[in-house]
């Protein structure tokens, strides 16, 4: 809080819960027209978008229980808006998108859209929209396959204001659509995108009416700073620390040699969170190099988890991580690197390593390894049937790794990422697929006192020739680890069977392959990893 | 149709309350509490009847029950050992469910534990596809009897991939079950819950399998036991609001998970076309949880999916999803037990942790310790010793302000008035932000709704919630205390039938339809031959849902009512695209539409009268006079007297706050700047004058 006069929070408690929590409802809303509006099942049915509300000078102040990979990116989203276009020069109805991991994005595929909202002429703050599309172009259906620069991943936006008046400069959109798959769908979900930003004006400005814009800004600035006591108070409560980890990632799907390693130091000094990846390896060939973005995202997660869970995510706890990565790095990536597996890949190996680290000192507070992925796979093709093309995106569930409170949940998304499955029966009914089986590998979770999650075994037939598929996977080599002598759980694969030929193994990130009408794709994700020693009388339940 | 009488009877937590109306002019011939008996709950149910039976006629009665022993079995996990036969691969999709966690940031995530061990999942040797085409006929029908039959289940769900779309397996599986498990209570998706999306269908199902013993063998004895003591018929209040014969409502239990909250809803309906408002947002406050739903024009919203015991000690662990027609609920753990505390940033929070009933608040004296919003209201003056008389409860208002001083005034550096008023500032607040999910969330200005306060703490909380969101006004029914025993008889029998109907609108083929609707008309008939015989003829109205190939989410579009016309491809064309634009806002004239689903719902008059309570009468204003004067703390800390006034000796009158005013079984309170006229027939209207001073 700036000055010596006491904040809302202090001076009333109450307006400072009712319209925080109001920011907060905000980010709900707008998130449901996206969904209901879209053309995507990955939006509508999946929910692979994030939604967030930032002050007037471009804070984090509210955010959606989305997806903590688009959200812990959102400072660097709009700084890049910013940069590109300064506070002053926004008006209202403006729009600026951007998906250039190099300018503020995630990977190609997360569009961003920035709009401000002003009351009665004031700018009060912005609403800031992250929607997955399905397909920004590049090689492979999906936008989610193996490459070895960041210009063959799809379309690359920098910054650029795509609304005026509240409406998309005709001529932009063109040449955006004239890039992606099946552009009618994506011009639907740019236009839910658009729905949602109407949304959250709206609503906040009804807020500002309500409350006036000066309790709104006194309430946004109190929210960061009631994040930031939490945060630096849990921290400062535990016993301070310096340790370190390193692991090597599962290769990038283009060198076969590829095994670069990330290694990290943590210092716990205090209300202080010093994370440092010196020494890790220089960017490799394929896409699994993490933009600084996605790096910091993974810390953010890490520590908001770390320090106990149930505190607001926004602006205030950003800064008190101080992050260190070499440029150039595998976890500061430089352009022309490509880098759409770290998004969903890497950021949770990130995840897992910092635990790792944790776990040397705080063994009591972290889970084991979990499945280090979001297990992505695209495909893409021509439906005679249907008489139209079509792209198809999912993650695949895995293990989570066991904590010292209870065994590891199996079979569900962890950490960075949070979207739900495909309903086998919407996919069935949408694409020339038949699924053969979605299972849990029972028994596949490491052994502990507290056993890691069973993981996901998903398996479906093409049922069109020419398809293409791709697949963004990890811990085919290196299992979850386990924790104060938990066992690692089970290592993930991929499969193509074909008729006629033996089972051939696909690498955790490869593509396009080209499939056979008939041929089948399994897909077995890692279990999570136990927790203390099994067998020591804690396992009885 | 003259029938004897019309009794109303809800099950709650602590209290059966029943209600006893004139079948033929439906006056008000009893309404009276009994303790609940949780062990069976039946009992006090049958001692209710047993008590209006000293003072009325029962036989010919027609028993109209809410109940929450569909939901107790659930959330107690006292269920059925119940099995599951899946499509071959696909047994574990109950447990991989959406593959989401409910929390983000955090690491111990827990999730709702399967209702199916793993060991009683059983696949079948079959499938079909999105077009209900059969690709593999199914096999090994006998095997897999033999192995359910060894496996000793009490219940068994069926649920098969797109069984949406062709059911012939799931029957043909049921069928050879039933045979070859006599006694077991089995069911299957294609009639639980038509619909696709998997993980969805196969919750519902499998939860209809999981309650269905307990709430079959609870309505059978119930029926029969009512039966003996000359009741005529049995009816029980579904999610959906609407009335059903124990036959139905045994079918499928899993419609009456959310039975007692909604007879509470169809009542605050029936006030809203009583009163003339049709615009109300009701709000029912209890000892543990606020719940909180929306009437508009006379009628509760609905919704078609929930998650049912989602929340535990209120951590979000998923719960389980249910397809099902239901009326739109919000519940929060805010109630007058809802524990106030601080937390790690100096914050005074409320709830969701709760005293419970035992100890229950500091001021009851029963060695609770910690101070709640009752032990607030305490410390103020609002309850008293008074609210209390013959409960049994000890009430004792030093020992909340001992724990208001310990717990938060002391440590905050805070006075008693201002800890006390906080703590209700913020339930309050919970409150409101309850109300505002159903109303601004959605887009709905508070301004156009009257808050309707019932529940033992409602009305202490509602002139305040009313002000916060900015209400018109704020009303206590009649009878407020035992709103959804009288909601449970002013229902109508309802079923809602539906089939999944997937193809492009342009595709549409008249004859489809008709057999469509043909085939659902059949199955109402079916379920009302259950039914006890209407005042009139059943009312079905046909329903088609759509969106835009590519969308997801679909809007329904009433297609009219009985057997008039179907309206043309291009009429629904144009009926659904209006729709879509009052949705969303625009409209997209290059999107092509789709049909997803019929639906037909069919409701069927019982003949209450019992609105008729609920209208204004023509009684003569009484000028009532305070019963007495209180001692009543202010929000800066000054001590005064205000007076308290019962409701029944004051009606036509209007007075002005702050005051209390004590109404069958629950407190008002009316604020400074307010005032609130007692209506003749027991309605408490409070007129907010804006902000609470």
């Amino acid at each position: 809080m700036t000055g010596a006069s006491p904040g809302i929070i202090d001076r009333d408690p109450v307006v400072f819960e009712v319209v925080r929590s109001a920011l907060y409802a905000i980010c709900a809303e707008m998130k449901s027209v996206i969904m209901r509006a879209s053309f995507s099942p990955l939006l509508s049915l999946s929910a692979d978008l994030s939604c967030a509300l930032l002050d007037a000078r471009g804070h984090v102040v509210a955010q959606g229980n989305d997806i903590p990979v688009h959200l812990g990116a959102v400072p660097f989203t709009v700084r890049a808006a910013l940069d590109a276009f300064p506070l002053q020069s926004w008006v209202a109805g403006d729009g600026v998108l951007l998906n250039d991991p190099y300018a503020g994005g995630t990977h190609l595929p997360d569009m961003s859209l920035m709009m401000p909202v002003f009351q009665k002429g004031r700018l009060i703050g912005f609403s800031l929209s992250r929607v997955h599309w399905p397909d920004v172009g590049g090689i492979a259906a999906g936008s989610s396959s193996v490459s070895d620069e960041i210009l063959k991943e799809g379309l690359r936006i920098p910054p650029v204001k795509i609304l005026a008046d509240g409406r998309p400069q005709p001529d932009l959109l063109k040449v955006i659509l004239a890039n992606v798959r099946v552009p009618r769908d994506r011009e639907g979900d740019f236009n839910a995108q658009i729905a949602g930003a109407a949304r959250a004006d709206k609503r906040l400005v009804e807020l500002a009416d309500r409350y006036g814009a000066d309790a709104l800004a006194e309430v946004m600035a109190d929210a960061q700073e009631y994040s930031r006591r939490l945060v630096e108070g849990r921290l400062a409560a535990l016993p301070d620390a310096d340790v370190g980890h390193a692991e090597t990632l599962d290769g990038d799907g283009v060198d076969p040699e590829a095994a670069p390693i990330v290694r990290v130091r943590i210092r716990k000094s205090g209300g202080r969170f010093i994370v440092d990846f010196s020494g890790s390896a220089p960017c490799v060939r394929g896409p699994i190099n993490a933009p600084m973005a996605v790096t910091a995202s993974a810390v953010y997660y890490t520590l908001l988890s770390f320090v106990g869970g149930g505190i607001p995510p926004n602006g205030g706890i950003y800064d008190i991580a101080e992050i260190e990565a070499p440029v150039g790095s595998v976890v500061n990536a430089t352009f022309p690197a490509p880098v759409v597996a770290a998004n969903t890949e890497t950021s949770n190996r990130i995840v897992d390593i910092l635990l790792a680290a944790l776990a040397k000192a705080y063994p009591e507070r972290v889970p084991a390894g979990s499945y280090g992925s979001a297990c992505v796979y695209t495909l893409g093709g021509f439906d005679l049937r249907r008489n139209r093309p079509f792209v198809h995106y999912e993650t695949v569930g895995g293990g989570m790794g066991a904590n010292p409170q209870h065994d590891g949940v199996g079979g569900i998304r962890v950490h960075m990422g949070n979207t739900m499955n495909l309903p086998i029966e919407a996919i069935e009914a949408a694409i020339p697929v038949r699924f053969h089986a979605y299972q849990l590998r029972r028994g596949s979770g490491g052994v502990g006192r507290r056993r890691g999650g069973d993981s996901v075994r998903k398996s479906f037939e093409v049922l069109a020739e020419g398809v293409e598929a791709s697949i963004l996977g990890e811990r085919t080599q290196s299992p979850a680890h386990g924790v104060a002598g938990g066992e690692p759980g089970e290592r993930a694969q991929f499969i193509r069977h074909r008729a006629g030929e033996p089972p051939a193994m696909l690498g955790a990130k490869s593509g396009p392959h080209r499939l056979a009408k008939g041929d089948r794709i399994e897909m077995v994700t890692a279990s999570g990893g136990g927790w203390g020693p099994a067998g020591d009388g804690g396992d009885a339940a | 149709m003259v029938r004897s009488h019309l009794i109303g009877i809800d099950v709650g937590g602590t209290f059966t309350d029943a209600v006893v109306l004139d079948g033929v002019d439906g006056r008000l011939l009893a309404a009276f509490k009994l303790p609940s008996t949780p062990d069976d709950p039946g009992r006090a149910v049958l001692e209710a009847v047993a008590k209006i039976a000293q003072i009325a006629d029962v036989r010919g009665a027609l028993l109209c029950h809410g109940t929450t022993v569909g939901t107790n079995t659930l959330i107690q996990r006292k269920g059925a050992r119940t099995a599951l036969v899946a499509t071959r691969g696909f047994a574990d999709v109950i447990e991989l469910r959406r593959q989401a966690r409910p929390i983000l940031y955090g690491f111990d995530v827990a999730i709702s534990e399967p209702l199916v061990p793993p060991a009683l999942r059983f696949e079948a040797d079959e499938r079909v596809d999105a077009e209900g085409r059969v690709v593999t006929p199914l096999d090994g029908l006998e095997a897999l009897a033999q192995e359910l039959a060894a496996a000793e289940v009490d219940a068994v769900a069926v649920c098969l991939l797109h069984a949406y779309a062709n059911d012939t397996h799931e029957a043909r599986i049921v069928a050879a079950l039933e045979a070859a498990l006599p006694g077991v209570f089995i069911t299957r998706s294609s009639d639980v819950c038509p619909e696709f999306k998997e993980y969805e269908r196969s919750s519902t199902t499998v939860v209809n399998a999981y309650i269905g013993p307990s709430v079959s063998r609870y309505l059978q004895r119930l029926d029969a036991a009512l039966e003996a003591r000359g009741i005529e018929r049995l009816v029980v209040v579904k999610s959906n609001g609407g009335l059903t014969a124990p036959k139905n409502a045994a079918a499928y239990p899993v419609h009456l998970i959310e039975s007692g909250p909604a007879a509470g809803l169809i009542a605050a309906a029936a006030y809203a076309r009583a009163s003339g408002r049709g615009n109300l947002l009701a709000l029912d406050m209890g000892g543990t949880t606020a719940k909180a739903g929306l009437i508009r024009d006379g009628e509760p919203s609905t919704s078609g999916e929930f998650y049912a015991d989602r929340l535990v000690e209120g951590r979000d662990v998923g719960g389980y999803a249910i397809r099902s027609a239901v009326l739109d609920l919000v519940e929060i753990g805010a109630g007058g037990g809802s524990l106030a505390w601080i937390d790690e940033a100096g914050v005074l929070k409320v709830g969701p942790r709760s005293a419970g009933a035992d100890p229950g608040p500091a001021c009851y004296g029963r060695g609770g310790n910690r101070p709640t919003v009752t032990d607030a209201h305490a410390a103020i003056g609002t309850i008293t010793a008074h609210t209390f008389t013959g409960s049994g409860v000890a009430f004792e208002r030093e020992a909340a302000i001992a724990a208001l001083q310990r717990h938060i005034a002391g440590p905050l550096g805070w006075s008693i008035a201002r800890a006390a008023y906080a703590i209700i500032d913020i339930a309050v607040a919970s409150m409101a932000e309850m109300a505002r999910l159903l109303t601004v969330q959605r887009g709905l200005d508070p301004r156009d709704f009257a808050v309707m306060a019932t529940g033992g703490a409602g009305p202490l909380h509602a002139a305040a919630v009313g002000a916060e969101i900015g209400a018109l006004d704020v009303i206590v029914p009649p009878f407020p205390g035992m709103f959804s025993a009288l909601g449970a008889t002013l229902g109508f029998v309802r079923h809602e039938v539906v089939r999944t109907f997937l193809r492009p609108l342009e595709a549409l083929k008249p004859e489809r339809l008709i057999e469509g609707f043909r085939d659902l008309f059949r199955r109402a008939e079916a379920l009302l031959a259950a039914e006890p015989k209407g005042t009139s003829a059943p009312v079905f109205e046909r329903y088609l849902e759509a969106r835009f190939v590519g969308q997801l989410f679909e809007l329904k579009i009433p297609l009219g009512s009985g057997d008039a016309g179907f309206p043309s491809a291009a009429q629904i064309d144009g009926l659904f695209r209006s729709a879509y634009k009052k949705e969303y806002g625009f409209d997209l004239p290059e999107a092509k539409i789709e049909i997803v689903n019929m639906r037909l719902v069919a409701t069927l008059d019982i003949g209450s009268e019992g609105e008729t309570l609920l209208r204004s009468t023509g009684v003569a204003p009484r000028r009532g006079e305070p019963l007495r004067r209180t001692s009543f703390l202010t929000r800066s800390g000054e001590t005064t007297e205000i007076p308290v006034y019962r409701a029944a000796d004051a009606p036509g009158t209007t007075l002005s706050g702050p005051a209390i005013i004590e109404h069958f079984g629950s407190t008002a309170w009316i604020h400074a700047g307010q005032t609130a006229a007692i209506g003749p027939n027991g309605h408490i209207l409070i007129r907010l004058g804006g902000a609470i001073p």
